[in-house]
């Protein structure tokens, strides 16, 4: 259970910054903080559609990984009796 | 079962992510202009189309309105014009939003964005920034952005999901986020309906199926977690915005389910853990859904739509495209969940039957 919420965390923090890029705030000339200005601008955040489909496809798969390897364990026991 | 929710859910996928969002202003490149003269203003604006044409350039602000002179005509995504705002001695400087009537040679259509530039009556060093806070325009938006429009009536019927300011193509996470916490809530229903048969009958597998449902619903209920996170990140500018009241609630629900799965862990009868897991469960139930339904619907600020203050998607924004794939989208998604359910329940049983036959050795 533990290992299964690090991989899904990792992969949310990985995911984020790969796709969205850093949005650091900085104050340019205008006066206006870039955070300020991207949100403004609205960029098309298709990304974040893309993060939210691979965070549930590998959440899915890896649940079923899990299952396997118990199912595995199972058919061990058997066989050894 | 299993067919069924794979169709549903790849028609979903595909319809989802191949359909076109409508045109729509998705930036603002003037972010303040001076009254009295006329100025340039310029719009990003995303999926013109081929034929697509801007006739009408609107400042608004309450019961102010200001026209566009002139509107030169879209450019690799760009809308160009000018306008000259008159503000009277006493009206104060203040954010305007946008409203653009644009066409496409078939139909007219009224395009939004809100809070789009500041109209000052002599441009000294105003920092924008200090007069945006992110969240609060994301719930002016949720909450009142429309209703600012109503006069304006959108006649719109291009084919293709609403393009929303500040959502723009996230709005087609409502077809993978909500559904996980749909999923979550007819597992956990289902599981309740298990809990109350074990009691009333004290059959063992009615147990492991009440297990089964909330194994897999605290894992739809992680996957909704984390998709929403990376969601609110992009647009409320917040991994976990702690004052939405339905994100507590969500977090002290799943902890509760967690206690389950620890409740259980700790007794060894069979009988007694099945009797004693059931009543949680049956208890738990009303509380994760006041948390997660009932406590943000009463309280004043969620930023969640359809809650609080805020106006739900249904309302405006769940049109005809969107619902063409919400509905199936909750369907099928609760297919696939119930079929891992079934899964899980198959697995449960072997371990119990192996488990059973080694103590009788």
């Amino acid at each position: 259970m533990n290992k299964l919420k690090g991989i899904i965390l990792t992969i949310t923090l990985g995911a984020q910054t790969l796709f969205a890029g850093d949005s650091v705030s900085q104050n340019n000339a205008n006066g206006v903080s870039e955070a300020a200005k991207e949100m403004l601008r609205g960029n098309a955040k298709f990304n974040v559609v893309a993060t939210v489909l691979v965070l549930i496809f590998v959440g899915i798969i890896a649940y079923l990984l899990r299952l396997d390897r118990k199912m595995s364990k199972l058919e061990k026991q058997i066989k050894n009796k | 079962m299993k067919i069924g929710g794979i169709l549903l859910v790849l028609y979903v996928l595909i319809g989802g992510l191949f359909l076109p969002l409508k045109t729509g202003i998705t930036g603002v490149n003037t972010f303040k202009i001076k009254s009295n003269t006329v100025q340039d203003i310029s719009f990003d604006v995303y999926n013109p189309g081929k034929n697509f044409k801007a006739s009408k350039v609107i400042l608004k602000k309450e019961n102010q309105i200001y026209e566009s002179n002139d509107i030169h005509s879209v450019e690799q995504g760009f809308l160009k014009g000018t306008i000259e705002v008159k503000l009277g001695d006493s009206t104060p400087s203040a954010l305007y939003d946008v409203f653009v009537l644009g066409g496409n040679g078939k139909q007219e259509f009224w395009m939004y964005f809100p809070d789009a530039i500041w109209v000052d009556k002599d441009l000294s060093d105003t920092l924008l920034s200090n007069r945006i806070s992110s969240k609060s325009l994301a719930k002016e938006f949720a909450g009142n952005g429309n209703k600012s429009g109503a006069g304006m009536k959108s006649q719109d019927v291009q084919m293709g999901f609403p393009n929303r300011p500040i959502l723009n193509e996230s709005i087609r996470n409502l077809l993978y986020h909500v559904p996980m916490w749909f999923a979550m809530m007819f597992l956990m229903f289902m599981s309740v309906i298990f809990a109350i048969k074990y009691l009333s009958k004290q059959n063992l597998t009615d147990d492991l199926w009440s297990e089964s449902f909330i194994k897999v619903g605290i894992i739809t209920g992680i996957l909704g977690c984390v998709t929403g996170s990376s969601w609110a990140s992009i647009t409320w500018q917040s991994w976990w915005p702690v004052d939405d009241p339905k994100l507590n609630g969500v977090a002290i629900g799943m902890f509760m389910y967690l206690a389950y799965l620890i409740l259980r862990n700790t007794l060894k009868d069979p009988y007694q853990k099945a009797r004693i897991s059931s009543v949680y469960a049956v208890l738990i139930f009303p509380i994760f859904m006041a948390l997660i339904a009932i406590m943000p619907k009463l309280s004043e600020d969620s930023l969640h739509p359809g809650s609080g203050g805020t106006v739900g998607f249904n309302k405006y924004d769940l049109d005809n495209t969107l619902r063409m794939f919400f509905y199936p989208a909750v369907i099928g998604w609760i297919l696939i969940f119930s079929w891992i359910t079934v899964l899980r329940f198959r697995y449960e049983t072997l371990k119990n039957k192996i488990q059973e036959s080694e103590d009788n050795e």
